[in-house]
């Protein structure tokens, strides 16, 4: 009997024991496996410049993968593979070799990436046993544009380089999940109709760089790279009042949607990454230290001698010999010498502290990764040459972005602002998330101080200052070159950097730039190489800051355009005919229902002169070809109009050329998409039956 | 003298009932809840069709209770016949389903032989240990109910379902000890050989001690060497039994179960999978459960025969401790009520009948429920009137309706009995 009731009293412990005490466990063990979720891959955001254009975007990608067991593929595998071969430009064996050299039985990955249209294809091929798996590739779509700002992504979309790496949490979103059902060993079997996460998708990034003004940086700056042959450069702009970062470029550059197929130093951001020995334009920091300080002012003159100077043995020039000369103009013609005789006056705390207040040792904190603080040695382990070295731009070690981050406080009346990439993050629902918050980091010095030196900068760019040569007409530029012997292997050989750095407008600096050209092989001097491309920059420039523009010409200059020639419309469609008067000028009055009809009469007619913003009337019939035959109301005399010749439809949308085609009785096929660029018959021919147009 | 229906146990009745609902709310839930994608088709129609099973049963017990109970006395034999040879017939010309060539069909209609057969078995064992030969000890009456068991368990083995035959077996001490011809230390004798297999597949090492303990205080309690030795021999010949039969008898499913009930975690991914699964189910219930059509093991079919053999995983996810308490409570109710009926009955042929029903749900509920939460090793066979099964549901009626009669009836019986 005692046996009996053991039974149950043992099941009653173990219900116990299970359900209540060891329950826990338990109860994690079945969440761990009932938790068998497929991730859903959240959208990684989109990257855009500030004026909304998109630089980054995701297209569909889809994975094709084969289940070779399934009944009905064997009698349509030559068919999938030739069509899958043609698809993706890889010859038929290459799939027969894959799919027969498979390690797993039922299932074999043939193509990692796939288009859109593609994947269309074959889904109405209809193939059995095709298993496609959608996800999302990551297209730059200025591909070298913006390369170093942008970075790159792996395979799987996570940030490798750039604003990708930096942003990745924000960019990547959360990805949701769903459940689904495992089997023992672990392989997805089904989705279930349970609760599904939503994917929270990535944020977009606005960046403070605009497309337009990064394109002429880059253009310029490989024009600059390439004439003097160097062996690399790199060009930063930056507002100085706020720190927004305009433009940033390297040579050489890379694209982002092929990273691999670029060494790392193409990859290399040196705007961040490489810490440089500026070279006079450190001569900046001397300069303010000595003017602030009241140890000498910028109309104090300065015996530079005969353009070399020994401090503590070592011998110092300068390319020419200037003699006596106010301080200020030192920073015009870069003297080594005058530089170093002033500092050699200061105590060393009080340029180390000038320096370090600069941000010279520190990084900027941009938001870009892979940021280095350069160097800048303690007062303490300094030698005896080191202040004197120091004062005209050796022995300290700065990024580029360092060097302009300082020039910005001296456009900025001494204040030093942090640089920044990102201007904000916005939702998916393009809700601003978050704002980057413009940092000014501390004031270097006093603002007098940068009034008293700004002219002296400024007559750097002047006729008989060292940066002449990166003058614009109208513009006044304020900066300062510099040319540095780069230490390689130990000793500083002829090698050179080439530098400059400056602002415009001078008065009122609304961008801050650097070039820097490291061992150019034509030419060296930071006038001779690196200011020309400040120049042609700041040239093309001005026209995308209207304030600056107004200032340089100001439109009251611009003779006033009042009469042009009216073009000849006749034959075309209504819609084509008013696009082509209003690109001149002129309004169009033309009745809504007959824009695609056309066009039989206007007035003013074509080759008239009329005045602009005189509208011109346009008359439409629905027979137009044979009506403009017979009537010739239209003076058509070139072949272009002329309704019995095939008119020139480059540039126009398929659709437009169709619609041009059929009104003249010609049937057209299209082959691609896009405008035409190719058509058969030529303009000017007679019309044929039918037409072939190439879009692209 | 009462009436009949003055004596029905009620209670017994409403404990039935709502067993069978529970059985149906837990089917519900594993055929129509999320899970029912996993499922086939006809595995989905499981709960209408326990609902007309259900309907069915209701009558059966209705018919089995308005029987006079000496027609049941008398017909016991022929019962047994019937069903026996169900048996048989489903030997030759029974489907095969789950590896078990157990079910005879009569067009669209199956019929889970093994399950009815335990109706006759009981019945007739109740009558042959309620004959006046037997009640004088006599050793061929006792044989004889042996065998009237080990007929139907042998044909059981043949149709390959070891786990009912054991149900079977089972029948053979439980009713020795009813029907009081047995003496205790031979009782003892019997029990042993369950208590050192279990033990041997446990632990071969705590088997042996329990084997050597076993015959010392046999030794000791009944002061005879002969009894001492003769535990000796039965329970060591167990042992050395359970080792062949683990390694040769038994098939390679069935030895992999055992092995892996000894240690699920390391047959994670094969046979210990259901056992793991099963215990995480119930153990994820908690104290009041994920509830109804909630339960992630089960919804997302981790258990397998969620509707049958499982079916208490189901319960014990979806409504936790306490759902799986009130159910055990249930049951006990039952078997308690239904040895109540059979003592109360004050005559032989109903006590036993009413021992042999309670043995087999105890057995029933003790290995279903002990399976799912890792006590005993897999052995096929489902939780009484809980999972889906229409012979199984008709035979468990039917035996409780017969007992029900019986205890009714008493008065009848006892003019009829003389």
């Amino acid at each position: 009997m005692a046996f009996v009731l053991i039974l149950p009293v043992g099941v009653f412990a173990q219900m116990v024991r299970i359900q209540l005490s060891d329950g826990g466990e338990l109860r994690e063990r079945g969440e761990r496996q009932a938790s068998s979720f497929v991730d859903l891959p959240a959208t990684r955001g989109s990257i855009y410049d500030q004026a909304g254009r998109a630089l980054v975007v995701n297209t569909a990608r889809f994975e094709v993968a084969l289940d070779p067991t399934v009944a009905g593929f064997e009698e349509r595998a030559e068919e999938f593979y030739t069509l899958l071969g043609h698809l993706t430009d890889r010859p038929v064996s290459y799939y027969h070799n894959r799919v027969a050299n498979r390690a797993s039985r039922q299932y074999v990955l043939l193509v990692r990436s796939l288009d859109e249209p593609s994947k269309e294809e074959l889904v109405a091929a209809d193939i059995p046993g095709l298993l496609l798996t959608g996800s999302f590739a990551r297209r730059y779509n200025y591909a070298r544009t913006a390369g170093h700002i942008l970075g790159h992504v792996d395979t799987d979309l996570r940030g490798q380089a750039g604003i990708e790496l930096l942003y990745d949490e924000y960019l990547q979103g959360e990805p949701g999940r769903q459940a689904v059902q495992r089997d023992r060993r672990g392989i997805v079997k089904a989705l279930v109709g349970g609760p599904v996460e939503e994917p929270r998708n990535g944020e977009n990034l606005v960046l403070t760089i605009d497309l337009v003004r990064q394109a002429i940086l880059e253009e310029e700056l490989a024009n600059g790279i390439g004439e003097a042959e160097a062996e690399w450069g790199t060009a930063i702009a930056m507002d100085p009042r706020t720190g927004a970062i305009l433009a940033m470029a390297n040579v050489p550059d890379y694209d982002p949607n092929q990273p691999g197929q670029f060494t790392t130093a193409a990859r290399r951001n040196h705007a961040v990454t490489d810490h440089i020995e500026p070279g006079s334009t450190f001569k900046l920091v001397t300069a303010v230290a000595a003017v602030e300080t009241g140890l000498i002012a910028p109309e104090d003159s300065i015996d530079t001698g005969q353009g070399w100077a020994v401090f503590s043995g070592r011998t110092m020039h300068d390319s020419h010999g200037y003699g006596r000369i106010p301080f200020g103009e030192t920073i015009v013609k870069s003297s080594n010498v005058g530089m170093a005789r002033t500092a050699s006056r200061m105590e060393r705390g009080t340029f180390y502290q000038y320096a370090r207040a600069f941000g010279f040792g520190q990084p900027t904190l941009v938001d870009l990764p892979g940021e280095v603080a350069g160097s800048l040695k303690r007062p303490e382990r300094w030698s005896a040459l080191t202040l004197p070295w120091m004062s005209t731009g050796y022995e300290v070690e700065a990024t580029p972005l360092q060097i302009l981050t300082a020039y910005s406080a001296l456009a900025n009346g001494g204040l030093l602002v942090r640089p920044y990439v990102v201007a904000e993050r916005r939702n998916v629902h393009g809700r601003v998330t978050w704002t980057a918050h413009q940092d000014s980091i501390r004031r270097a010095f006093e603002p007098e101080t940068a009034e008293q030196l700004l002219p002296w900068f400024e007559r750097v760019v002047s006729r008989d200052g060292t940066g002449n040569r990166a003058a614009v007409a109208g513009l006044r530029i304020a900066g300062k070159t510099g040319t540095a012997q780069t230490a390689s292997g130990g000793g500083y050989q002829r090698r050179y950097r080439a530098s400059f750095v400056g602002f415009f407008p001078a008065d009122n600096p609304e961008v801050a730039l650097i070039i820097v050209v490291n061992n150019p092989r034509n030419g060296s001097y930071g006038g001779s190489v690196a200011a020309p491309i400040f120049g042609e920059i700041a040239r093309r420039w001005i026209g995308t800051f209207p304030s600056i523009a107004e200032q340089v010409s100001p439109s009251g200059v611009l003779p006033e355009l009042t009469e042009s020639q009216v073009p000849n419309v006749g034959g075309m469609p209504g819609v084509l005919a008013a696009g082509r008067l209003r690109a001149n000028g002129f309004p169009v009055r033309l009745a809504r229902d007959e824009t695609w009809q056309i066009v039989s009469a206007q007035r003013p007619s074509g080759g008239d002169t009329s005045r602009i913003r005189n509208a011109v009337r346009l008359t439409t019939s629905r027979e137009a070809r044979r009506e403009a035959n017979r009537n010739t109301v239209v003076t058509a005399s070139d072949s272009d109009t002329h309704p019995s010749t095939m008119p020139d439809l480059k540039g126009l949308s398929g659709r437009r050329a169709v619609v041009w085609l059929a009104s003249l009785g010609v049937e057209a096929r299209i082959q691609g998409s896009g405008v035409v660029t190719e058509q058969v018959p030529e303009s000017g021919a007679s019309l044929p039956p039918q037409a072939v147009l190439t879009l692209r | 003298m009462r009436t009949w229906y003055k004596n029905l146990d009620w209670m017994t009745l409403l404990i039935w009932a709502l067993l069978v609902c529970a059985g149906l709310v837990a089917i519900y839930s594993a055929t129509h809840g999320p899970a029912r994608e996993f499922l086939l088709l006809s595995v989905q129609r499981n709960f209408n069709r326990q609902l007309t099973w259900f309907g069915i049963s209701a009558v059966l017990m209705l018919l089995i209770i308005l029987t006079p109970a000496r027609f049941i006395f008398r017909v016991s034999p022929l019962v047994y016949v019937v069903t026996v040879g169900l048996l048989v017939a489903a030997l030759f010309f029974g489907r095969e389903i789950n590896g078990a060539k157990s079910w005879l069909y009569i067009g669209p209609f199956g019929l889970q032989v093994s399950e009815l057969a335990k109706v006759g078995t009981v019945l007739l064992v109740a009558r042959v240990l309620s004959a006046n030969p037997a009640r004088e000890g006599k050793w061929g009456y006792l044989l004889l109910a042996g065998a009237t068991v080990m007929l139907p368990a042998a044909l059981i083995v043949l149709q390959n379902d070891a786990g009912t035959a054991l149900v079977f077996l089972a029948l053979i001490p439980v009713m020795l000890f009813w029907s009081g011809t047995i003496p205790l230390p031979w009782m003892a004798l019997l029990v042993t050989p369950i208590v050192v297999g279990y033990l041997y597949i446990v632990n071969p090492f705590l088997a042996a001690l329990f084997s050597l303990a076993f015959s010392v205080g046999m030794m000791f309690v009944m002061r005879s060497k002969v009894f001492g030795s003769l535990a000796g021999a039965f329970s060591f010949g167990t042992l050395i039994m359970a080792f062949i039969a683990l390694d040769k008898i038994l098939q390679p499913h069935q030895q992999g179960r055992i092995r892996a009930f000894a240690d699920p975690e390391k047959y994670r991914l094969t046979e210990g999978f259901h056992v793991i699964q099963a215990k995480a189910a119930i153990g994820s219930g908690g104290f009041f459960g994920k509830g109804f059509t909630n339960g992630t093991q089960t919804q997302l079919a981790y258990i397998p025969e969620q509707s049958t053999d499982f079916i208490f995983c189901v319960i014990g996810e979806e409504f936790g401790f306490v759902g799986a308490f009130v159910l055990l409570t249930l049951f006990g109710m039952l078997l308690i009520r239904m040895a109540t009926l059979g003592t109360s009955a004050g005559f032989v042929f109903p006590r036993l009948f009413a021992a042999g029903v309670t043995g087999i749900f105890l057995v029933h509920v003790l290995i279903n429920v002990g399976m799912t939460i890792g006590l005993m090793p897999v052995i096929g066979i489902p939780l009484p009137l809980i999972s889906y099964g229409g012979s199984a549901l008709l035979a468990n009626t039917a035996m409780i309706a017969i007992a029900l009669n019986l205890h009714a009836r008493r008065d009848e019986f006892a003019i009829y009995t003389g």
